[in-house]
């Protein structure tokens, strides 16, 4: 049970995460992914098949996972996306991804019939995925079109106005 | 039925249950004023039914139908996971990529420094 609600709870986190403007993020994504993440790590309860299976497998799967995204991470950060690259993070994250290949060779070992495991598993979440659009795109054909918006009164145009020139860094006039 | 049949139709369920619960969750989770989940999660939840009903009765093992959700949870991330360090070759190429291209210098981002 506990691991089901590990991954209830790190599915919240990233849906949390995935809302609001990029640069303002829900504040509870973090503490519930890292709520979930501790259920999974710490758990010393007694897990029966299927679930003992996937934590078998997660053993093996978790340390390279997370020493390589942090790797990727300080990597994607050091690297000259705007013009300027940051060697010391690029060198970091890079010793980091080595370090993950270690273990990943070490510990990690991909299951006999993995091929078929990741084409039918992907064909399945695919499948889920598109039939998720139809769904959607059903629903959103059946609301009816709203009026076209009012013009801005004359409040709102001095607002905007004040809004534009304060972000382009001019004067109003 | 062959096993390896048995195999691929349980890890294809497997995926589709995962992805539609995955869905559900999110639906549930990102709710706002404009966002008309009903329809939706109901048929999605409908449809995680079917597929646990099939998968129950193609397995013998399993008993009840949150045992069958349960089984076929656990082989569809089984499924994903086995895909994710693939992908994290193919990421890592393009970060090697992006760790040691030159780009032109840009006036106009050296101007807002």
């Amino acid at each position: 049970m506990m691991i089901w609600l590990a991954f209830f709870l790190l599915l919240v986190g990233i849906t949390f995460a995935r809302m609001g403007p990029s640069f303002s993020r829900n504040k509870f994504a973090v503490p519930i992914i890292m709520a979930g993440i501790s259920l999974l790590a710490f758990n010393n309860f007694p897990v029966e098949n299927p679930e003992e299976e996937l934590l078998g497998y997660l053993r093996g799967f978790a340390p390279w996972f997370f020493v390589c995204s942090i790797g990727c991470f300080l990597v994607l950060r050091g690297s000259p996306i705007y013009w300027k690259s940051h060697p010391p993070q690029l060198i970091i994250g890079w010793s980091i991804i080595l370090i993950s290949f270690y273990l990943n060779l070490e510990y990690y070992e991909l299951p006999d019939n993995f091929i078929l495991m990741a084409i039918f598993s992907a064909l399945g979440g695919i499948i889920s995925l598109l039939f998720f659009i139809l769904l959607v795109r059903f629903v959103e054909n059946r609301i009816p079109l709203e009026d076209p918006a009012p013009d801005l009164t004359e409040e709102e145009i001095i607002f905007v106005k004040k809004i534009i020139s304060a972000n382009i860094g001019v004067d109003e006039k | 039925m062959n096993s390896t049949l048995l195999e691929i139709l349980f890890y294809t369920f497997g995926g589709f249950i995962l992805v539609n619960f995955s869905l559900i969750i999110f639906q549930l989770f990102s709710l706002h004023p404009y966002s008309k989940p009903t329809i939706p999660i109901i048929i999605q939840s409908l449809m995680i039914f079917i597929s646990a009903m099939i998968v129950s009765s193609l397995n013998d093992d399993v008993e009840t139908i949150v045992d069958a959700i349960r089984f076929s949870l656990v082989e569809g991330m089984l499924g994903l996971l086995v895909i994710i360090p693939l992908l994290y070759i193919l990421m890592i190429y393009f970060l090697f990529r992006a760790s040691f291209r030159k780009r032109p210098f840009d006036d106009l981002l050296d101007a807002t420094e």
